[in-house]
């Protein structure tokens, strides 16, 4: 939900200068006859400001969903194992101190290649305690990977 | 083979941008519960389809 937020948000601070772009591109459009010129223009100018939107909307989940996480994952842990096809969850949380997590499923090959660099290794008699492979943080940001199950989760933010 | 006018040419490209937010928005929303994208597209393809309707009236102009 903080996700809808953060965009209602970025809609809020973006309504003008969308809106005046949508105007300048149906004035084009209408130029060169791909919207009727009168009334009959108008739903074009709502679809040109809808599409910018929907652009806008696309954009960022494309960032937060595939090259963020891709991002960070070949940064802590070498490589991205986790794509976007297993992604099974995500959530950003925080206003001023955002932070985003995703979970992905892995397959067997790539969780037990993990397994064996975990920073806490699980002690077997006190029962499963998560397999970290990445810890860090300074005054601003922290960022953790680990696994649980058969998923890999991280969390990147600031705090 | 007909040519497409220049305003079914515009609706095309609105109807596959916001069928694209509407594929994109739903997974968003099985991932996040996140409902933005999926609003705008469903919005956006509804006014495509109203649009459509209105324009196959008006005279040709390809």
């Amino acid at each position: 939900m903080a996700y809808d937020g953060a965009m209602l948000l970025a809609s809020i601070v973006l309504f003008i200068p969308i809106l005046a772009i949508a105007a300048i591109l149906h004035l084009i459009l209408r130029k060169l006859r791909f919207v009727p010129a009168g009334w009959a223009g108008v739903p074009g100018y709502a679809l040109v400001a809808f599409g910018g939107y929907a652009l806008l909307f696309l954009g960022s989940a494309l960032q937060m969903l595939v090259l963020n996480p891709a991002n960070l994952q070949k940064e802590y842990l070498g490589r991205a194992y986790g794509t976007p096809l297993a992604l099974r969850s995500y959530e950003h949380s925080g206003f001023q101190d955002p932070a985003d997590e995703w979970h992905y499923l892995l397959d067997e090959t790539d969780l037990a290649a993990l397994k064996r660099s975990c920073i806490v290794q699980p002690p077997v008699a006190k029962g499963p305690e998560p397999c970290v492979l990445y810890a860090d943080r300074d005054e601003r940001w922290f960022a953790e990977v680990w696994l649980e199950g058969n998923e890999l989760r991280m969390i990147d933010g600031l705090h | 083979m007909a040519v497409p006018s220049r305003r079914s040419v515009f609706l095309l490209l609105a109807a596959m941008l916001s069928v694209l937010s509407v594929g994109a928005g739903a997974w968003l929303f099985w991932l996040s519960g996140a409902r933005h994208l999926l609003l705008v597209g469903g919005l956006m393809l509804g006014l495509t389809v109203l649009t459509w309707i209105w324009w196959r009236r008006l005279p040709g102009d390809s």
